[in-house]
């Protein structure tokens, strides 16, 4: 049975956490087009105007593409290499020149605990230790997927000040929800 | 300046300004397909290297967003540029404000062991 929309409810906790960017269901590369021009429009211009725009847009596009591209539950679209991955991405204003980027997405059961593990690594690291780890994982291709994989966890670890996780079981998988403060 | 390949919202353009032996690679890169995206700018880069012989070309890269994916593939255009046999010139430009973009072009100079290299920071 399909649970009720509070749509109201929803909006309002929206509007109660300032958020200024939300997104959530399938997400594909046209959607990571669309809402690409957006955020530069709302960051790089207007009231929300900052330096700190390309750091957001960074962490963006790296999240929004490990939905894409990673997500546990997908949908196949014709004419696209990827389809649509299902997931969930929010930008919070959260203060003066503070930002928060929010995504979740499902993991599937047997790749939660490489997830998990990485994630871990990434967020024991310096500021140091992150830069020479990422430009080791650059230089020799440690992880060698042409999507990215892994190199894109470290360059959101990199823009960001602080990164926390949760896992959420999700059926026999898992939900994760990341955030990445700005 | 002749255009090589048509720049896009998510792919940079490719031009070539014969006279001065420079090569310009401008915009942004984050398609979601980076093998595909990256192969005709490569092929274009590779072909106007070969032709011009054992003339030095300048290749810059005047880039102002690249995800983790594009960073492999401007990584394998920076070595490809070092592997030839001319010894070619590099030119990362970067607005002075734009300390990513510099860290970038100074981790990218790392890569190179013919080729010169420079760091340009020039308001863009």
């Amino acid at each position: 049975m399909t649970a009720e929309l509070d749509v109201k409810g929803t909006m309002h906790g929206f509007q109660d956490a300032n958020v200024l960017i939300s997104y959530s269901g399938y997400i594909s590369d046209q959607t990571l087009e669309g809402i690409s021009q957006g955020i530069k429009d709302i960051f790089e211009s207007g009231p929300t105007k900052t330096r700190k725009s390309r750091k957001v847009f960074s962490v963006f596009v790296e999240s929004a593409q490990n939905i894409i591209f990673y997500s546990g539950r997908r949908m196949a679209i014709e004419g696209t290499r990827d389809g649509a991955g299902y997931g969930a991405i929010f930008i919070q204003s959260t203060g003066k020149d503070a930002f928060s980027v929010l995504s979740s997405t499902i993991v599937l059961a047997d790749k939660k605990d490489d997830f998990e593990g990485r994630l871990n690594s990434l967020i024991a690291m310096s500021d140091e230790d992150i830069d020479a780890a990422y430009e080791e994982q650059l230089m020799n291709q440690i992880t060698g997927s042409e999507k990215g994989a892994g190199l894109g966890l470290f360059e959101i670890r990199r823009q960001v000040k602080t990164l926390s996780f949760e896992f959420e079981p999700d059926g026999e998988d898992f939900m994760l929800v990341m955030r990445a403060d700005i | 300046m002749q255009v090589l390949n048509e720049k896009t919202n998510r792919m940079p353009g490719v031009s070539l300004d014969a006279e001065n032996h420079a090569v310009l690679l401008e915009g942004e890169a984050y398609p979601e397909d980076v093998a595909a995206a990256f192969e005709p700018l490569m092929t274009s880069i590779s072909t106007t290297l070969a032709e011009s012989g054992e003339t030095p070309m300048t290749v810059k890269f005047q880039l102002q967003y690249f995800n983790s994916g594009s960073s492999r593939k401007i990584l394998e255009i920076i070595k490809m540029i070092d592997a030839s046999d001319t010894a070619h010139n590099i030119e990362w430009l970067a607005d002075p404000e734009d300390d990513e973009m510099i860290d970038h072009g100074n981790r990218f100079s790392r890569a190179v062991s013919k080729a010169g290299f420079t760091v340009v920071e020039e308001e863009l």
